[in-house]
Order: structure tokens, then sequence, then C-alpha cells
């Protein structure tokens, strides 16, 4: 559903040694569409058009009316290449990401605020913390970096004063981090990005410590999008037609570009509007509307959201 | 022809008495009781605690609510609190206890009784405290319409919502008296 | 009989006839929006929020509710960054519908809020409150004809924590603060037992900026009345018997149907979602010139099941407004 917005590379800055930290702006200098604290924006990790490695990464800046979105990137030499790509861009290149979306908002009724960052895991606590703020928002941060190698750190001195904890040492930020999870005001909101095993570490000591999960927020990068799923072909039992239906695609988008019309609303599979009768193949059921009943008949599925389970789906159109 | 309750914005502790367990996940509990009978029920939460946990039994809900604001100043997250009494005591302390920033999950609530209920009213918005049930009519104290108990409850306001029970009645003066005197309408909200 | 259209034709016009079929269920009926439709009678849907002929009555009247009535708005204390977030989308909406007679310029934190139907040039600062003559929420629903109603999301749910609502349809606003998305649907028969409502709230909690969608809902209403809220149920509760009494033609003058076109919109900043409500009234003897309206509804009416008839408060003169539309066959 993420809109695509073609930018430029205003900016880059190595001061920070392995991280990068990019400065994107639009062609013509106006004004982005202003983010949730906490979002991420897909990058495609190579030339426009190329079927590259899509990224996501957050956005450090700030949120309202933003001129410019930064993202601050870590060089993993082992990875898919993306951080690669990133670290060899140069000031003019242009880069595609998809418009911002939100899966680690602060959340606006909380009384006060710990935010917990590992390493490059501080790029969306960054942007918390310029809300917190903003807002005039209780605030506490704990910082776990490697000596020497602390990305945005002024920027949170700047930002958090006397709020900010630095830690780079493992036993210290232990002992710290189980302390101040142990001392928090009953209306606090915990909020952790870093390494895998680091959030493990922050949310099995506050499960420990009685945090409900209500109060514990874990940046995932955006699981909960439906992921662009595989390609295959649907097959129309009227006309004998095959209709090719790529990643990324919904069935719905395909059938349509076919000429053919099947009613729709939502095209988000709540609506159940777009039902169409399956003939021969196993359907993969991404909507909220079947029962699982009706999902294990496999004879009809919802396809603006739903695809083939295998490389065929013939349907009843 | 009201959805069940169990669908609504109405608890089910709402509508019969009910005894929580404790969170077996806190690291500290504290039990607020009004009246004796709530002490048993938070006695029996309290032993169900893994956490040190204190009680305070008190009277009415007003020492409650300042006791329940004390206790938040002063708690810190892993914190679980039960309010145990009559309904019209227990609807009011969880409100305080939400707008001082719990979540569901770290408030249980016990109720002893739910003979009587409090009701706002929609038109004047004066709260009527009286024995009565989702569906029943109240006088309101405010502007003395009678009140038709709603099945909606407001978590803020720790209230059930009434309206006048026969706005749609044949017979109020406006209309004259004729043949639909005593019928009543289908309800409006 | 009078021939003298009893409303502005643009009302006609412009109205979005709810029902796509003859028959009438709850369903989660949510689509992308703006997107035009095509009706019999001319078109809707063009864009988000819409002005139209009654945008100068309708924000007297909202204002007039409110100032008998304070508790039509109410902000919890967390949803100021939603209230600034919502009043500065709105802003924007409008100007880029309007732009010969609405403007927001500047690109922040300061900007100039122009509104030349209503005379108004505002400079204000983003988030600061002494900049505005008014709280920003409260502000905003001074320049549109939609209610508001602001959720935040939050412990996987969503919360009705702020609003501006002067024309309910028998709800209470003030009531309904602070009340999760479910609990808010309480009252309404069918919607949980049928999964329309959870279906919904998964949808609304994945919903993303710059993807409004918007659904319709509908009623009825006796009198060209905005403000049916539940507060003010004694005064119109009566209108239900007494319509029974009323001869045709005063029948087709008085019943409308109430068309409610909804947008859910993600903010941008604060992550709330904005519910907008904008409310259109069209009488029966408007309805019954455009054939396939008249039929379609005298359909759908006919077909209505109890509980919902009964939820929606037309259960008393539904068979009447069936008689009187039948009549009008051609
Ligand atoms: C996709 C989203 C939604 C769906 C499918 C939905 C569905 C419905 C339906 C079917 C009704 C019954 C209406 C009637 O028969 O007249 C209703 C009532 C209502 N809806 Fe929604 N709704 C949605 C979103 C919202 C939102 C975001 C709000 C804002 C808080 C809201 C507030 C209400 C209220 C206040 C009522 C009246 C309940 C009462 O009688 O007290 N709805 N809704
Ligand atoms: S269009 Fe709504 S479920 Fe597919």
């Amino acid at each position: 559903m993420s809109t695509s917005l073609s930018l430029v590379v205003a900016a880059v800055d190595d001061t920070v040694p392995g991280v990068r930290s990019v400065r994107l702006v639009r062609p013509d200098g106006g004004t982005l569409p202003g983010f949730t604290p906490g979002s991420h924006v897909l990058v495609t990790c190579g030339p426009p058009g190329t079927s590259a490695v899509a990224n996501a990464y957050s956005l450090t800046g700030d949120s309202v009316a933003p001129r410019a979105y930064t993202i601050s990137v870590l060089r993993l030499d082992a990875g898919r290449g993306g951080s690669r790509w990133v670290h060899a861009l140069a000031t003019g290149d242009r880069v595609e990401v998809t418009s911002p979306r939100s899966a680690f908002p602060p959340v606006l009724a909380a009384r006060r605020h710990l935010l917990v960052a590992g390493g490059i895991g501080v790029t969306p606590i960054l942007s918390h913390l310029r809300s917190a703020v903003r807002w005039g928002r209780d605030v506490e941060v704990l910082y776990a970096h490697r000596p020497g190698a602390a990305a945005h750190l002024e920027d949170l001195r700047d930002l958090a004063g006397d709020a900010l904890t630095c830690l780079t040492d493992r036993t210290a930020l232990g002992d710290h981090l189980e302390r101040r999870l142990a001392d928090q005001p009953v209306g606090t909101h915990l909020y952790t990005c870093g390494p895998a095993g680091f959030m493990d570490t922050v949310t099995l000591a506050a499960r420990r410590l009685g945090w409900p999960d209500e109060r514990i927020h874990v940046e995932h990068f955006g699981v909960d999008d439906l992921d662009p799923g595989e390609s295959f072909e649907a097959v129309l039992r009227a006309s004998g037609r095959t209709v090719p239906v790529p990643s990324g695609t919904s069935l719905l988008d395909a059938l349509e570009g076919a000429g053919l019309s099947v009613p729709n609303l939502c095209r988000q599979g709540v609506c159940g509007e777009c039902r169409v009768r399956v003939a021969a193949g196993t359907p993969l059921h991404r909507d909220l509307v079947l029962s699982d009943a009706e999902k294990a008949a496999a004879d009809t599925l919802l396809c603006c959201v739903s695809r083939a389970a295998d490389d065929r789906l013939e349907l009843d159109l | 022809m009201n959805p069940a309750l169990e669908l609504t914005s109405v608890p089910a502790w709402a509508v019969r008495p009910s005894t929580p367990p404790c969170d077996p996940a806190a690291t500290a509990c504290t039990a607020v009781a009004v009246g004796a009978e709530a002490v048993d029920v938070a006695t029996t939460w309290l032993a169900g605690a893994v956490a040190p946990g204190r009680l305070h039994a008190l009277a009415s809900t007003d020492e409650a609510l300042a006791v329940v604001d004390a206790e938040l100043a002063e708690a810190r997250v892993g914190w679980r609190l039960l309010v145990a009494g009559p309904l019209t005591a227990v609807l009011p302390l969880r409100a305080r206890a939400l707008a001082g920033g719990l979540v569901d999950a770290e408030l249980s609530v016990a109720t002893t009784t739910t003979d009587d209920l409090l009701v706002t009213c929609a038109h004047c918005a004066a709260v009527t405290s009286a024995p009565t049930h989702v569906g029943g009519v109240v006088p309101c104290v405010g502007c003395d319409r009678r009140l038709l108990v709603h099945h909606h409850v407001s978590r803020r306001q720790g209230t059930f919502l009434g309206y006048q029970v026969d706005a749609e009645q044949w017979g109020t003066e406006q209309w004259g008296t004729g043949q639909w005197e005593t019928e009543r309408w289908e309800e409006g909200a | 009989m009078t021939t003298q259209p009893s409303v502005d034709r643009a009302l006609v016009t412009g109205f979005p006839f709810p029902f796509p079929t003859d028959r009438y269920r709850y369903t989660t009926n949510v689509e992308p929006a703006p997107r035009v439709v095509g009706t019999p009678a001319g078109q809707w849907g063009a864009s988000v929020v819409d002005v139209d002929g009654e945008y100068h009555r309708e924000l007297v009247e909202r204002a007039a509710v409110l100032e008998r009535d304070p508790s039509r708005y109410a902000v919890l204390d967390h949803m100021a960054p939603a209230c600034w977030d919502t009043m500065l989308t709105l802003m924007r909406e409008l100007a880029a519908t309007y732009p010969d007679v609405m403007s927001l310029d500047g690109d922040g934190p300061s900007y100039v809020w122009t509104n030349r139907l209503l005379d108004v040039e505002q400079p204000f600062t983003y988030a600061r409150p002494s900049t505005l003559p008014d709280e920003p929420l409260r502000y905003v629903a001074g320049q549109v004809q939609e209610d508001l109603v602001l959720l935040d999301q939050r412990d996987g749910d969503l919360w009705g924590d702020a609003g501006l609502v002067t024309f309910a349809a028998d709800w209470s606003f003030g009531f309904d603060v602070g009340m999760s998305f479910l609990e808010i649907h309480g009252p309404v028969p069918r919607l949980r037992e049928t999964g329309v409502i959870t279906r919904a709230r998964e949808f609304i909690m994945r919903l993303q900026p710059g993807a409004p969608y918007r659904r319709t809902n509908w009623t009825l209403t006796i009198g060209r009345q905005l403000d049916v809220s539940t507060e003010r149920y004694p005064e119109w509760g009566p209108d239900r018997p007494r319509i029974l009494t009323v001869d045709d033609t005063t029948f087709g003058r008085e019943v409308h149907l109430r068309t409610e076109v909804q947008h859910l919109v993600r903010l941008e900043e604060s992550g709330a979602v904005l519910f907008l409500i904008r409310t259109y009234l069209l009488p029966f003897e408007e309805l019954a010139r455009v054939e396939p309206w008249r039929a379609t509804t005298a359909a759908v009416l006919a077909d209505l099941p109890d509980d919902i008839a009964d939820y929606k408060g037309v259960a008393g003169y539904r068979d009447r407004a069936v008689t009187w539309l039948h009549a009008r066959t051609p």
C-alpha cells in the first residue's frame, strides 16, 4: 500500500566509524510527508528500476513537516548488500524509498518513556526522543554501545541531557537495566531497539520484573505488513486464459489488469466483496473474513489479499 | 433484542459478583476493599499473589479513592491493584485507577454485590445510585425523568448510561392521550 | 402537492445514496477514499472533507449545540498532540480541495490558515497553544462540517479518547469518551456476533498515513435535524409516534434518509486515527423523485431485520415509510 518517493542524497556523514548517515530530500526541495516517531522507510538498495534488496531503515530526523528524511546505516559486510550500497552513495544520487510506515510508535497515554537502545538500534530511539522533547514528555534513555562507536551520541546528549545513561560494558548494562526497570513509575512504557539478542535480554528482564506486555514495545521493522508473496498463475475457467500474478501484485490487481471486473471494496481482506470461486488449486488465505471452515474448504478465496499456495490456481471466472 | 452482555461495554463483574485471581507475574500488589465482605475477597486475592501485598480495608468509596490515588503516586511498574466492593464502589475506583495510567492487565476488579447501579442521565448528566439492573427503570435524581438503564458502561465515568424510557410514549402531554397510552416504543440509542 | 423543490438542488445531486443493493446488512464496508461515485442524480465522494451549501448554517448550529452542551467536546490529556495533528491534516485537506477559498501557507512550525468563506486569516505555530484563539480540535471543528472523533491506538486496541461531535445520530459522545472501539459499538446488535466490528478494528489498526478509507452508515431522521443525540432524545423522541399521525405530504417532507459518510485517516505525527462523520439529510419527497433511489429505499426498508430496524429507531414507522414509497411508484 505504500507509495514510493524518489529522493536525492543531499549529504552523507561518515563521522562514526562503520556508520553512515544519509540525508535524503525531494528533488524540488519541498516538504516530505510527516511520520510517527519510530517509523521506518523501505529503501530500495540499488539503482531505481532494478530488483534490488529493500531494507527497512528508521527515520532519525524531525517528524513534523520534514524537509529531509535521515537514516543511519551500519555497514554489514556479510549482509545482503543493502548497507554496502548505502555506504557507496554520493551526494546527488537518486534513492527510491517508500512512504514512512509506523510499527514502533510512542504510546501517547504513557506517563513516562523508558527508551533502551543497543548499538545502531539507536535510530528509532532518537526519533522517539525528539518527540518526547517537543511534547515535554518525561523520558529516560539507556544507550548500550561499544566503546568509541556510538552513533548519534551528540544528538542524544543535546536532547536528553541528564536523562541519558551510556553503557559500554555488558555486566554494567545488565545491572543498570535491572535497577532501572525495577524502579519506574507505574505509567511508564518501555521501548527497545537493537540486535535481536539485546532486545530479548531487555524484554525478558522487564517480564521478570512484572511488566505487562502492554508496556513493552519492540521494534520489529514492520513484520505486520503482508509480505509480497510468491508469483503464480491464475487460470480463468470461462475463457481458458492464464493471468500471471507476480510477487508484490495482488490477484485482484492482476485480474483487473487483465480486463476483468471483480466486485471489491476494501482491497484489504476485511469486507468480503471480492470473493471468487476456486475451481482447482490450493488457495493461500490471508483475509480476515472467511471462517476456518470456509478456508479449509478451499473452494473460494478473497482475491484482494489471498494468493495461491502453489504456482497455479484455477478460478471460476 | 439486545446483544449478549459479554459483547458490550458491560463487564462480567458488573452483572454478577466475582473473585478474580492475582497475576502471578506481579512484583508487588495492593488490595483496596470497601466493606467487610470485600475484605474476604481481597484476602483470598492476596493469598494467591506471589509477591508481597498490602490490604486496605475501607468503609466508603471516597476513602478508597484517596487510597488509590496515594498508591498510584508511589507504585512502580510490576505492581498490581485489586479493587473490591459493591459495584457502586468499584466502578469509580476502576475509573480512577485507569485515569492514573494503569492498563487493564494491572487491575483486578471484584464485586461483592451488583444489586445497586450508578446511572448517568444522558439528558441532565446527574448520576443516580439505585437498586436496579440493565433494562430496569430508575427515576433520575437530577431531572426526575424515568431512565431506562442501557447496556452501556463508561470505564472513564464508572457509570451506566440511562435515557428517558417514555420519550416515545403516546400520552406525554404534548400529544394528548390515546390508544398508545401504555405502549412503549422501540428504544432509542 | 407543491412542485417547488424543498431543498437546494445541490443537496439532491450531491447526496451520497448509501444502498448499493436492495438488501442491507451490517458489513465491514470500507473502501479507499476519495473516489467519485456516480448516482442517478449526480455524484459524491470526490474529497475527504466536503464543504457544501449548508456550510455556514451547520457551523452556526455546531457552535450553538456546543454552547448549550459543552460535553460534545472532550479531549483526554494525552490526546493534545493528536489534536494538533488533526488540525494540520484538515487544513491541508481543505486547502488542497478548495484552493480558491482556503489555503495553508508556511512549511512549519509557523503557518497561516486562510478561509475566505469565514473571513479568517489565522497565523499559528504548531504545538503552541498560545498562538491560536481556541484549542486546536475545537478550532478546526469550526472550519469543517464533519464531526470528529480521535482514536488512540495502544495496548493492541483503539480508544475513543477525544472528539467533537455535535450531530450524533442517537448516541452520546460525552458518555463514550475513553471507551475502546468494541465498547463503543457494544449497543449495536449483530456487530460482534458476525465479526463485522472485530474485522473493522483489525483493519483500522493497520491503517497507514496518506491512505484514507471511508464507509457509509444510514438511518432515518424526522425533520431536518442534525443534532439527534441521545442527550436530546426527550425533544426528538416524540417525533416518532407523531409521524404516524401526519398526512402523506407532511410525511414526505419530514422523514429524511440520513447518510453518514465516515472517513478514517491515520494521522502522521501522533499515529492516532481521525474518524470524520459527515451527515447528509434528504427528505423522502426529494428521494422519491429519483426513481432508483425510491425503489431501492423501499426494498431495503421492507427487508430490514427487526433488530436492526429497532436499533435504528425506525421500527415504529418503517411500514408507513414503505407504503409511502410504494405509493409513489411511477
Ligand atoms: C470500519 C469501521 C466501522 C464500522 C464497520 C462500523 C460499524 C458500525 C455500525 C454497523 C453501526 C450501527 C449503525 C446503525 O445501524 O445505525 C455503528 C454504530 C456506531 N459507530 Fe461504528 N463503525 C466503524 C467505525 C467507527 C468508528 C471509528 C467510530 C468512532 C469512535 C464509530 C462509532 C460508532 C458509534 C458511536 C455508533 C453508535 C453506537 C451506539 O448506538 O451507541 N464507528 N458502527
Ligand atoms: S475487497 Fe474487501 S475483502 Fe477483498
